[in-house]
């Protein structure tokens, strides 16, 4: 039995959403890093954001797993984010040697997405309404509004 | 606070390793970030047991430093065939299986202390501390 | 004689203190409100007073009890821990060690007149009482001591723990946007510190962008800048960026002879260049006002927005 299949692996418009709960042994982190790739090919989706929030312990093999993941999506046209990287975590990793080159890293999930979103449109190219400089000239003109 | 003694011999036993080590810090006092520390070199030394030696074990005992500060011993032993260039293993970045070469290295700098001994008779065991 | 490590006093000594234990205290009091050691800005005559009085009380109490007994002797815990008690209290309002000593031992001063005129005439049992009686106080004035050093290296440990954390203040400049003014000396400890309290700070806040100002770092060595890397690369790892400003002359010539490698974060002159690209990051920028209303002037604002604002202006 595959352990990665306890953590879901959700589709959130063009990006796939994998929420990581569970500490991994090294099975079930090789298993998900083959789940993500498979599922990249199946939908299509362009970006992948991982959240690590609820990890409490990144060593060189979920560190590696991360890395690779990164890579083997930028292949498939594809732009892996790590979301929620906890201070701690962040401290360790940097004193093990290992500091996730080439891999995006984010605060949380919505920073994530802005991320995406500037590259190619996380939900799709028929939302561009949602865009976030329109956004923006949004809540200058409210403002001015009040004034 | 008792010593625990953890068998390694499956990739599952990483895990129990590491989560007894972060057990035992959060008992003792340790902050958040030393706790993550210790459960990180276990995860890598154990990993290095599991896969570089077939088997052994890690023992986690309470020390006490000259000064009074308390703290943490992880002594990681196996009878495998030993590591034959521990300079090299010793270096960022080296590796001769299936890991980024941190394991060792990484493990140091992370700890208060770091001794190793191996050899191709009686295998390898690499002690760290982490004072409080 | 007795043994001259055992104090015993004997029973007429404890007797006498025990009977004449006020006129001891009105006069030990007269003489310390009448020393040049007495702090009328750090100690009431009120509290001298009652504080005078306690120790004398629980004195005779405790020779009484312990038949004039030696100070080890468990009677006198009351008395030792009163004693402790007083000193942490000096070492806080900032009494001198020796203030503190004085005012124990000037009880002797007091007690050994009384003595004499008690043993008057006899010369043998007076100076036998007046040295098992000093040695008496000369134990309690160590206590004093003792604790007080205790209380005040106590008291330099918490402020130096306060100074730790009031050194590394983490502001929050605008939304998303940290700061963190370095100042002084940084030792290994004070850097660790550093790194946990911004790390933090940027999850509490949600802050992508943090600016390190090193304009008050006095002196840069390979320590402080495998630091500021450390703590750099572990924002980025996090999701945040850094800024380093403030680095002068001097310090820039330090980093590239020691051959530290700054090429991966960015780096300003100025807190207030660093300020402007942080505000670039997270999208926006810093223009005059009059700038501003010749753009807007001009149609500048887009086209979605305009109907709205011509409404609100008529």
């Amino acid at each position: 039995m595959n352990g990665s299949q306890r953590i879901p692996i959700l589709k959130v418009g063009r990006v796939l959403v994998v929420p990581v709960q569970v500490d991994m042994d090294d099975q079930t982190v090789i298993g998900l890093q083959e789940r993500i790739l498979s599922e990249l090919e199946r939908t299509g989706a362009r970006g992948v954001l991982i959240d690590i929030s609820l990890l409490e312990m990144v060593d060189s093999f979920i560190g590696r797993m991360l890395s690779d993941i990164a890579a083997m999506a930028r292949i498939m046209d594809a732009r892996t984010v790590v979301v929620g990287i906890q201070p701690a975590v962040a401290i360790t990793l940097v004193e093990l040697g290992l500091e996730l080159r080439g891999v995006d890293t984010v605060l949380n999930v919505d920073e994530g997405i802005k991320l995406l979103r500037a590259e190619f449109g996380a939900y799709g190219a028929d939302d561009d309404e949602d865009d976030e400089f329109q956004g923006e000239w949004h809540s200058f003109g409210e403002s001015r509004h009040h004034a | 606070m008792e010593s625990r003694a953890i068998t390694l011999e499956s990739e599952h036993d990483i895990v129990v390793a590491r989560g007894e080590v972060r057990a035992m810090a959060v008992a003792l006092g340790f902050r958040l970030i030393d706790q993550t520390r210790l459960a990180t070199v276990a995860s890598e030394l154990a990993r290095n047991i599991v896969k570089y030696a077939g088997r052994g074990q890690v023992i986690a005992q309470p020390a006490r430093h000259a000064d009074g500060r308390e703290g943490l011993r992880l002594i990681f032993e196996d009878s495998g065939g030993g590591i034959p260039n521990i300079e090299a293993a010793m270096r960022d970045g080296f590796s001769t299986g299936r890991g980024l070469g941190q394991g060792l290295p990484g493990s140091r700098r992370l700890a208060h202390e770091f001794e190793i001994e191996s050899s191709a008779e009686r295998g390898t065991r690499v002690t760290v501390v982490r004072w409080i | 004689m007795p043994s001259s490590t055992k104090t015993q006093i004997s029973g007429r000594v404890v007797e006498l203190l025990s009977a004449r234990r006020d006129e001891i205290l009105n006069i030990w009091i007269k003489e310390r409100l009448e020393s040049e050691d007495f702090r009328d800005e750090l100690i009431s005559k009120h509290e001298l007073r009652q504080q005078s009085q306690q120790i004398v009380e629980m004195l005779a109490r405790a020779l009484q009890e312990s038949d004039g007994s030696d100070f080890d002797h468990p009677s006198f815990d009351e008395l030792r821990g009163f004693l402790n008690e007083i000193s942490r209290q000096r070492a806080v309002k900032g009494y001198t060690p020796s203030e503190n000593a004085t005012y124990i031992l000037s009880l002797r001063n007091v007690v050994l007149p009384i003595l004499a005129e008690d043993f008057e005439g006899d010369t043998v049992t007076l100076v036998r009482e007046m040295d098992h009686f000093t040695r008496l106080l000369d134990r309690m004035g160590l206590v004093m001591v003792e604790n007080f050093i205790r209380s005040r290296e106590e008291i330099i440990r918490q402020q130096r723990a306060d100074m730790l954390e009031l050194s590394t203040p983490v502001i929050k400049v605008w939304d998303k946007i940290l700061t963190l003014p370095i100042i002084g000396t940084l030792d290994s400890r004070r850097a660790q510190m550093m790194t946990e309290a911004l790390l933090q700070r940027i999850v509490d806040t949600g802050s992508t962008v943090a600016i390190l100002d090193i304009t008050g770092v006095r002196t840069m060595d390979t320590l402080v800048a495998n630091h500021l890397i450390k703590t750099v690369t572990a924002a980025r790892l996090m999701g945040a960026r850094c800024i380093l400003t403030g680095v002068s002359p001097s310090i820039a010539q330090t980093m590239v002879q020691l051959g530290i490698d700054l090429t991966e974060i960015t780096t300003r002159a100025q807190m207030s260049d660093g300020i402007r690209l942080a505000l670039e990051m997270i999208g926006r920028k810093v223009v005059s006002a009059a700038a501003l209303s010749h753009l807007r002037a001009n149609g500048a604002t887009p086209p979605a927005q305009k109907t709205e604002q011509t409404k609100s202006e008529s």
